[in-house]
Parts: structure tokens; sequence; C-alpha cells
């Protein structure tokens, strides 16, 4: 029952214009029967006053509310989930193709307004890392709920570029954001192998979490075309003539050869690449996230725990 | 000399060669350019397979223009106009002129137009030539034959106008191949003594030529060379053309008569007021109006409820059409006419049920049932094969054991003259007697039964039946095709010798279980096994009666005469009702009262010939009544206008060139040239067809080839 419910075809989905409304239909349906986690504890971020019971740790008793009202109250705070995750939204050209209804661009920023949505229903902070025109544009992580509703925002606001310089933001990611936090790069990967490589081991060695999602869609795939013709770049506008059943096995040749060796390379890194096609239902990709999540937490308590880190 | 095209108007199709082009333009490569994610997967192609793939396509564009040209060229149908064979004559000239006579000359001024042209041909003819004048329609009349040189009266112009003036209209259809035999024939026969020139023979075609006249099967026969054909065509003016195309009577289950008629609207006008009427015995019982579109026809159906069982005549007619001829179709209802079948069986006092009993009891003496079973013995039938009027229909030879060679040769006789013989083999037959009797004259051969003793544990079955053949059609469905428990335990080993003889199912030896054979006008069934249930168990069984009752049914509808007659042909004997002396008495449509006619020789007689349309009625002598009344119509297919072009007519029958007008006529010793129309037709179009298929073919390799 919710698998019918939330396997939503994309191209019923990107006729949805809010993508708010988009996201919180796709992630109640994948997140229903989850509950918020019930457990609050001590951080910088307030939540709420409870009155003092036996036990409580005397540091959190508010003595100004006692001053006034005579009674004692422990302040309590938003638990930090410990997990920062940044999303990083691949704008170039290429992403702005499209065999059937869907484009990559617009299957990846649905996509993306899930992973936000469904990161902030685990109170996680969610940042957004996009180009736009000249500059990259950086929206910090937060867990505030009109955080969600920013990012959201500025995901509607992005569009396809023409050339653009994905792997840049990359760069730029790993000189802004801290150590130690979760990276989702939604892009199409179709960037030149060392450059991408290298960024990415780069985000790596700063000890985040990298998750890859591969956006492909399934004309670039099967190379479905029967007339001879000629191709242009999305990106760079290069002409390239082609008579398709001739090429076809040699385009797919090249095209296996160029993702296995990036497959390769994120194995070793430890990095999580998984493709997507555009015509998949997009909770097939929001629980590829939602466990590899799982594991990242348990992964990093476990860590902790060897170090003998407590929580505040 | 030269090329010519029997329809150039198909040369319009050229435009067709501007498709291939126009697709191209469409389709090229660098039209549609198609913009892909990134192109750095797809291997680069070098400039000069580039190049080489535009001319292939431009190859390709080629192809497919040269397959659009042969395609317009097939469709306009080429032919190679040869010079005249000959080229040397002088003497006097021989015309026949043809004149058409069918009923579709009727309409307008065509046929006062035919006689015109043809004293206008006889006009021209000079002082030596001789003419015949002949009409012809599904027949063929001389009415004014070349005579001999030494009568001088018969085969001049004088004569020949007065045929003309004779000429009369008939109630027939149009058929061109015997009346151009005919008048062949007549050219041919005129011989010159030796040492004089030989004549000119000129066939003068005057007519609508009517493209349903020349049916496809004649295309194969022409002209002798030394004949030349000149065509005179007749065309009517355009107007309102309807015409009664079919008339039927079908009998629903309430008993009620449903008369229906077909009709056509050949002009180019929308008709809506035009009438059909159904007159019964003389008296308009309804009228259904109609409206029709050009080139639309449409049925109208009366309801005739009957009075008695006793036989029906009317007709439907047309009204609102100028053209009457065609307007008016006859139909009668007989009561079915039950045949009577003789049963051939005798009493058997070693067996307790014979094959008599079961033959009896399968064939009751029913109203429902097609025939008049009569059981007897083989005296029985000699005396009925004596008798034309109690000659039996089907005959049953069961289970007798007298049969000798001399009756077996009468019931051959009986069969070759149409009479329909189902023989059942017994266990008390011989095999020499059998063949000798009528088996060799049917090209089979029997060495007699498989197995000289009987075992009831060896069972055979039929292991296949023909479902093809009339007699196992019903039995096509999945419940009633299984015959594989019926039982044999014997049964008698027929060679078959004749390809005609025909196997409608074998045992599991592959012996043949029945047999068939048409033999002259009749047809010989033989099932190779005995009604006894020593030998099967087939008498017992639930297929006994329906395949008795289907074999029966098959012979019987094959000596079912025809029901309705067309003008223009002559009635056959069986449509005769005789007394036992063989005379009937008969009337035909355009008679006014009755003629005698013998069955001996009636199918030769004048009687039998169907000149116009109407009611065919015959009885016995002796009969107050008429005991059979069928339909005379014309044909239908003469109403179609549709003619064709006097160059193709002259394609497919003349082998002959025109070489020249009479006017033209040489003097004695004189050496004609060929002109440039004297031609004999060759025509390409198929050859074209057969080499654009080869060219299709190679545009479809070089296609694949280019993609793969």
């Amino acid at each position: 029952m919710m698998g019918t419910l939330h396997s939503i075809d994309p191209a019923e989905l990107a006729k949805v214009s809010d993508l708010h409304l988009l996201a919180r239909t796709v992630v109640d349906g994948i997140m229903g029967g989850m509950h918020r986690s019930p457990h609050s504890g001590s951080s910088i971020e307030f939540a709420q006053y409870r009155p003092y019971a036996q036990g409580d740790d005397p540091r959190y008793i508010d003595w100004v509310l006692y001053a006034r009202t005579d009674r004692l109250h422990v302040k309590q705070y938003e638990d930090e989930t410990s997990l920062r995750c940044t999303l990083v939204f691949d704008c170039s050209a290429s992403m702005d193709y499209a065999s059937s209804a869907v484009t990559k661009f617009h299957y990846a920023r649905m996509l993306l307004a899930c992973l936000a949505t469904v990161l902030h229903h685990q109170r996680d902070s969610t940042g957004l890392v996009a180009q736009r025109g000249e500059s990259i544009g950086y929206v910090p992580p937060r867990s505030r709920a009109s955080h969600l509703r920013r990012i959201l925002v500025d995901l509607d606001n992005l569009k396809p570029l023409g050339a653009s310089d994905a792997t840049g933001a990359l760069k730029y990611l790993g000189d802004v954001i801290q150590p130690r936090g979760m990276v989702v790069l939604v892009s199409d990967l179709l960037h030149p192998l060392d450059e991408m490589i290298a960024h990415l081991k780069s985000i790596r060695a700063r000890r985040h979490d990298v998750i890859v999602f591969q956006i492909s869609d399934p004309a670039e795939q099967s190379f479905p075309f029967d007339k001879t013709v000629t191709f242009v770049d999305a990106e760079s506008g290069a002409e390239q003539y082609a008579v398709p059943d001739t090429v076809r096995e040699a385009y797919l040749a090249n095209r296996r050869e160029h993702f296995d060796a990036l497959r390769r390379e994120c194995l070793a890194s430890e990095i999580d690449l998984a493709e997507f096609t555009t015509n998949e239902p997009l909770d097939r990709a929001l629980h590829h996230f939602l466990h590899h999540r799982a594991h990242a937490l348990m992964t990093a308590s476990m860590k902790n725990a060897r170090a003998g880190v407590g929580a505040r | 000399m030269g090329l010519s095209f029997l329809a150039p108007l198909f040369f319009g199709g050229l435009a067709l060669l501007a498709a291939p082009y126009i697709i191209h333009q469409i389709r090229r490569p660098e039209r549609e350019p198609i913009r892909f994610s990134s192109v750095m997967f797809i291997p680069n192609i070098s400039k000069e397979v580039i190049e080489r793939r535009r001319i292939q396509h431009i190859l390709l564009m080629l192809l497919r223009m040269l397959l659009f040209l042969l395609l317009a060229l097939a469709f306009a149908r080429p032919y190679w106009k040869t010079a005249a064979a000959v080229t040397e004559t002088g003497g006097p000239a021989l015309h026949a002129i043809l004149i058409d006579t069918s009923y579709s000359m009727g309409r307008g001024e065509l046929f006062a137009d035919a006689k015109e042209m043809a004293s206008e041909i006889v006009a021209k003819t000079s002082d030596r030539d001789r003419v015949a004048v002949m009409t012809f329609a599904r027949g063929q009349k001389v009415l004014a034959p070349f005579g001999s040189s030494e009568d001088t009266e018969a085969g001049g112009a004088v004569a020949a106008k007065e045929a003309i003036g004779r000429a009369s209209l008939t109630e027939e259809g149009t058929d061109y191949l015997p009346a151009l035999q005919e008048a062949q024939n007549l050219l041919t026969a005129q011989t010159v003594p030796p040492g004089q020139l030989e004549p000119r023979r000129i066939l003068h075609v005057i007519s609508d030529f009517q493209k349903s006249g020349m049916p496809a099967s004649q295309a194969g026969w022409k002209l002798a060379s030394s004949i030349e054909l000149d065509l005179a065509p007749v065309t009517p003016e355009p107007g309102r053309n309807l015409s009664l195309m079919d008339i039927g009577i079908k009998e629903s289950t309430d008993g009620a008569l449903r008369v229906l008629g077909k009709v056509k609207n050949w002009s180019g006008d929308t008709v809506t007021d035009a009438q059909v009427a159904l007159i019964v015995g003389g008296v308009e019982t309804g009228v259904n109006p109609l409206s029709l579109n050009p080139g639309n026809a449409t049925q109208t159906s009366f309801v005739l409820n009957r009075n008695g069982d006793g036989p029906l005549e009317g007709y439907l007619e047309l009204r609102g059409d100028t053209f009457a001829l065609d307007n008016r179709r006859y139909f009668t209802w007989n009561p079915p006419r039950r045949k009577p079948l003789l049963v051939l069986a005798d009493e058997r006092g070693d067996q307790p049920y014979p094959a008599r009993t079961f033959l009896s009891r399968a064939l009751p003496d029913s109203a429902g049932l097609p025939w008049i079973p009569q059981m007897g013995a083989l005296p029985d039938l000699i005396a009925a094969l004596d008798d034309p009027a109690t000659r039996p229909g089907i005959v049953v030879v069961g289970d007798i054991d007298a049969l000798d060679p001399g009756a077996g040769q009468r019931m051959m006789d009986y069969v070759e003259k149409g009479g329909q013989l189902l023989v059942v083999m017994s266990d008390r037959m011989n095999a020499d007697v059998i063949n000798a009797a009528f088996l060799e004259r049917a090209g089979l051969r029997t060495d007699g039964p498989a197995y000289p003793d009987i075992d009831p544990s060896r069972a055979e079955t039929l292991s296949w039946v023909d479902l093809d053949h009339p007699v196992f059609v019903p039995f096509r469905g999945a419940n009633y095709n299984d015959f594989s428990t019926i039982r044999f335990t014997n049964h008698w080993v027929f060679k078959v010798e004749d390809p005609a003889v025909r196997v409608v199912a074998r045992f599991d030896d592959e012996a043949p279980a029945i047999l068939e054979r048409t033999i002259g006008s009749g047809r010989l069934v033989v099932w190779a096994f005995a009604l006894s249930l020593d030998w099967t168990n087939l008498p017992k069984h639930p297929r006994f009666v329906p395949l008795l009752h289907e074999t029966l049914a098959y012979l019987g509808d094959s000596t079912k005469a025809a029901s309705a007659w067309e003008v223009g042909r002559r009635l056959t004997v069986d449509a005769l009702a005789v007394n036992a002396a063989g005379d009937s008495t008969v009337q035909v449509p355009g008679q006014d009262t009755p003629a005698g006619a013998r069955l001996a020789d009636f199918e030769h007689d004048d009687v039998s010939y169907l000149a116009h349309a109407g009611f065919f009625r015959t009885r016995a002598p002796e009969d107050e009544t008429w005991r059979h009344v069928d339909p005379v119509n014309l044909e239908a297919i003469e109403s179609d206008p549709i003619s064709i072009a006097p160059e193709e007519f002259m394609l497919k029958m003349a082998a002959a060139p025109r070489i020249a007008q009479p006017e033209d006529a040489p003097s004695p010793g004189e050496t004609v040239e060929p002109a440039a129309e004297n031609t004999i037709g060759a025509e390409y179009g198929r050859l074209i067809i057969a080499f654009g298929f080869a060219l299709l073919l190679l545009e479809s390799w070089y296609m694949s080839s280019l993609r793969g």
C-alpha cells in the first residue's frame, strides 16, 4: 500500500508548481509511520520550559524565572541531531535535457526539495550550494522551520545555466563549510573525470560523508536515436555528426567506461554513488538517502563512543 | 514505329517524383540537429565519412525517384508500335461489319447511331469490295454474308444496307470474343483463285465497347494477322441511368417470403424520386421510394405473404428511369422439390440387423428431408433407369447379392448422364465382380476385404477425414469432429488408379475409407466398409445418420437444376418436367403459346434458347397446371456502362494493324507503306512493374546497408 501511495510518476509530479507542496506530498508518503524524535536535549537552540523534577541537572534551572514565579523550571533545548547536511545542486546546461516530459534539472530540483524536507523532518540542519549565474549561491545549514522555506524558494528560483562549472561549486563548498557534515551532490556527472574526482576526494578528506545522486535521462543510457543526425552539446554548443546505429555501441562503451572509473574512485574514497533516471519515482532515491543517513548516524555515534565524546 | 501509351494521363503521377526530394530535404541530418546533454561520449566521424554518406543519401533519393518514375510509366501502360506485317496488297477489300445489338445499345440513340455508322462504312466501299453484315450480343447472327464470286448480289452494298436496316436490338448481354471469332471465320473463309491478288480483310466493330463484354480470361485470343481491325465506338449521352441489378427471394421462418432487389445508380446525378414496385401475379402489391447518390447501390425489400403452397411469379419494376429495359427483374417461388431416392439393399436371413435395416431407419419418408426414399432391389433400379419419369435422382447401393457386371455398367451409364450413386460395400460382394461391374470404369480397384476373418479385438478407426469436403464441413466444430470412437474390425482395400478419384477419409492403415469420383455429369461415392455390426459400430454410432444425410445432401445438390436463367443462354434438360415418354410442354419468354419439347433433343432445340426476359414454364403434356416456373432475367452486368478504350480493345484483340482507310484503298499492284498508326502493340506495363519490384528490393537492401 505504501508503495502505491508515494510512487508517483515524476512526469505527474513535475506538473505541481509549488515545490513545498510537491515535497510535502512525496515526503509525507515516504515518512508515513515514522515518528519525529521525542528526545529534547541541551543545545544553543531553546525549545521550552519544563517544571523541575528530581534528577534534573540543576545547571539547567532557570533562576531568573524562579525569581519571577517562585517555581523551579528547567530550560530545554533542541537536541542537535549531529547532522549538518549540505545539498549541492548541479545547474549546468547538460541538466536541462529531457527525452521525455521531465528534464534532469527538474527531476534534480524535485529530489532536492524532497531531501530538504526529509532532513527538516529529521531536525537536521540543511544547507544548499548551487551556481547562480556567475556566482555561487550558498545557504548555510540550519534546522529552523523557516529555513526549509528559504531553501525551497532558492531551489524554485534556480535555472539551468549555459556552460557552468559544477566542480567549481564543489571546490567552493570545500572552502566554506565546517568539517564532519554530510554533502549530497545531485548532478549528471557529465564533467571531466579527473577534476570531478579530485574535488569529491577533497571534500571527503575533510571528513564529510559524501553521497552522490547521479541523474540520467533514459535516452542517455540507451541512445535510442535512429536517424542520422547532428548532435549539439548542451553546454559547449559543439556539434557532432553521428549515425546512431553505427556509433551506439561506441557511445555506450565510452559512457560505461567513464562512469565505471568514477564509481571505482568513489568506492575507494567511501563515497556513495547511486544513479537514478528521470522516469523513476522519487521515493527510490529518498529511500536510498534515508538508508544512507541512518547508516551515517550510526557510524558517527559509534566513532564518538569510541572517542569518549558525550553529548551536552 | 515508336513508343506509345495507353493511359498517358498517368504521367500526371510524375509529380510524385518530388516526394522523395522533399522527404530527403526535410529529413536531412543537418536540418534537424538534436540538442543533447553532452557529446563527450559520441565518437568522432571523419569528414570523408560524412561526405560519403551524403552521396549515399543522394543515391538513395535518386533510386526512390526512379521507383516513382517507373510506377508512373507502368500505369501509363507503354507499348511499342511496330510496322505492319502486310505491306503489299491491291485486290478488292472484304469488309465485315459487326454491329453490337446487346440491350445496352438501346440507350438513347446509340443503336441508330451504330446503324448510321455501318451505312457510312458501306457507302465508302468501292464497287470491287464485298461487304458482310453481322450482329452480335451474347450470340451472333450473319445478316448479310459475303456470298460467292458468282453471286454478285450477295456481298454487295445494297444487300449490306438492307441487312443494316433489318438489324434489331436484342435483350442479350455482350460477348466480344465469339463474335470476333465468328467474324474472323467469315473473313478468312473467303478465298481467291490462284493468280489473283489477296484481298484486304477488314473487320469493322461498331459497339459501345462495354468492359463487361470482354473478361480478362479472354485476353489470350487475338485476331489473325491478315485481318485489319477498325473500331467505331458509339457513346451514350450522359444522363440518368438506373438499373435493377439483382433480385432474390427468401423464405423466413414464419413462412413469409421476402423479395429483395438491388438498385444501382450508374449516372453522375443524385436520384431522389425513383421507385421500385413489386408486382405479383399481375397485381401491384407494394411500392418503395428510393434515393441514390451517384455510383451507389442500394437494396430494397418487400414482404410477401403466400396464399397456399403453389408456385408464385412476379417481378420488381424500377420507375423513374428513361432506359426501361434493365428496369425489370423477374422472380418465382416454387415449393421445394424432393428428389426421388432409391435404396437398394436386400433382406438377409443370416443377420438380424442387415444394412437394409439401418438404411431404412436412417432414411424415413419425411417431408422435412429433401428426398423421397424408396427401398428396392436391383431389378427395381434397372426398371427405374429405363423410365425417364421415374429415374431416381440418387441411388444408394447398400447390400445386394446379385450385382452383375451388366447391372454395374448400367449404373455407371446412369452416373455418366448425371445420376448420383452411393455404393456402400458389403461383406457379400465379390471383388472381381465389383471391379468389372463399375470400379474399373471409375478408376478404382479392390482386392477384397483387408482381413479374411472377423476379430472384434482388431479395431481400426478413421485416422483422417477431409474436413474441407462438403460432406464433412458440418462436422468441423470441436464437438463434432471426433470420429475416433467409430470402430472398424474389417474394411475393403481400395487402390486408387486415377488421380481424379478423391479420397475423403482414411483408415488407420492409410487405406481409403470414403472415396469420390466425378464421372460425366454425375458422381460416385464409395464407402469402403459394410454396414454390418460385425464390421463396424457406425450404424449404432451418433455420427451415422448425419454422415449418411450429409453424403446424400451433397449428392443431391450436385444435380440441382439452375433456378434462374439469363437471356442469351440455353435451358438444360434438368429444367424440364417430363412424362414417362420424355415429352414436355414448355413456354419460354416471348412465346405466346406453349410448345412441345422432347427430353432427348431439348438442349439443341430452338425452344430452349432464351431470347427475352420473363418466365419459363414447364409441365408434362398431360398436366393442366405448370409444374415448374423459373424466372429469366437480363444479364445484370450489361447495365454497367463502363467502357474500354478502343486502343485497349485493339491491343487485346488485334494482331493485325489498321493500315489504311477505305478511301485510301490502293490500286492493284500498289505497295502500301505502313502509316504511323499502323501498329501492333506489345505492352510493357507488367515488365516495368517487375523491374520496379526488383528496384524496390534493391532500395530496401541499400537502405538497410546504410543503417548497418
